[in-house]
């Protein structure tokens, strides 16, 4: 998959801003299905994914969905919803 | 601000971690089912406000059906005017689960913990309400995360697991890259907010707190490098059934 500049640059905006978004797109990897395959297969030497700490305010996470099923009813607005697990291959700390 | 959190203001945004409660699972697989047809490692979905019918099509990410985030953003902003005459302020604090979620969340995303605590439940309650109207504050929001906690079973808990001695109040904590050694960066105790005006004790915490917070950048091969060298394991609640993280479990041979 070829991405443009403009584009891999957008990508790496929503991917920022949405934390767990598959870092394998930006640079135009695999789809996210093969995300932990791509990862392992990664050739030595390769650009890492660094992940810089946060500058900006982020988008502001409920983390249980029960949570925020009941805000969203209270308040009428619409969810926005993006699962992901905290951890990589079993290791903490990173998506 | 990027335009996807600017955009995101108006939604209630949740994220789930995946394989870590039952009923969320259910949820999340009702929601979506790649080729695989088990629960892949992430979900996205936007959904009205009674949380059954969903306003697009779910998916693994945003960037499946977006090409970059400026459309993402426009769409968020034109989907939520059907829903702006009526819709109210976001009050509730967003809270993770537990200490241990919440940390590893945090070190995820490189942000630090607000962790709520109180002896007793009912200070607790009170204490979430009171500091969720400044998390939704221009000052405050999206920066860190909360988890609140109440009892002397969590305060045990927290000093045995994770070295932490907590008082009645609000604490900010930076968790080290794993979200295991959390270190206090600020604390507001509920004492003084009852003798000072306002919200200026916990405002004043979150961000001097903030400015203490300093994560080193992470790189995700020498995290896993240095995991694996160190023995540091997460063990989710459910069983990780995302085709690709077992491929890739499987050739680092765990």
């Amino acid at each position: 998959m070829h991405l443009t500049l403009g584009r891999s640059l957008g990508l790496f905006a929503v991917a920022c801003a949405l934390g767990p978004m598959a870092l394998a797109v930006q640079r135009g990897g695999p789809p996210p299905e093969r995300e932990g395959a791509a990862r392992a297969e990664r050739p030595r030497g390769a650009q890492e994914d660094v992940v810089q700490p946060q500058t900006e305010p982020q988008i502001a996470w409920f983390g249980r969905w029960a949570d925020a099923a009941a805000e969203a009813k209270r308040t009428g607005r619409p969810i926005l919803l993006m699962s992901a697990a905290p951890q990589c291959q079993a290791v903490p700390g990173i998506w | 601000m990027p335009a996807v959190v600017t955009a995101s203001r108006k939604f209630v945004c949740v994220r789930p971690q995946t394989y870590e409660d039952q009923d969320e699972a259910e949820l999340l697989l009702s929601l979506f089912q790649g080729r695989s047809g088990v629960l892949e490692n992430t979900v996205f979905c936007v959904l009205d406000p009674d949380g059954k019918r969903t306003l697009t099509r779910p998916g693994r990410s945003p960037q499946m059906r977006w090409d970059d985030a400026d459309a993402f953003a426009a769409w968020l902003a034109r989907t939520f005017e059907a829903y702006a005459s009526k819709a109210k302020a976001l009050e509730a604090l967003p809270l993770h689960e537990d200490l241990s979620l919440g940390l590893n969340v945090a070190a995820c995303d490189l942000a630090p913990l607000a962790v709520l605590y109180a002896k007793r439940e009912r200070d607790l309650k009170a204490l979430v309400e009171r500091v969720a109207r400044l998390a939704w504050s221009e000052d405050h929001i999206g920066r860190q995360h909360f988890v609140a906690l109440a009892g002397e079973e969590a305060h045990q808990r927290a000093k045995e697991e994770f070295g932490l001695d907590l008082k009645e109040g609000l604490t900010l904590v930076q968790p080290d890259a794993y979200g295991r050694s959390p270190r206090a960066l600020s604390h507001g105790s509920a004492r003084d907010e009852v003798a000072k005006e306002g919200d200026l004790a916990w405002s004043k915490a979150l961000v001097e707190g903030r400015a203490a917070h300093a994560p080193e950048p992470k790189s995700r091969r020498r995290h896993l490098r240095e995991a694996g060298r160190q023995g540091i394991t997460w063990d989710s609640e459910l069983e990780v059934t995302d085709p690709g993280e077992k491929e890739a479990g499987r050739r680092r041979g765990r």
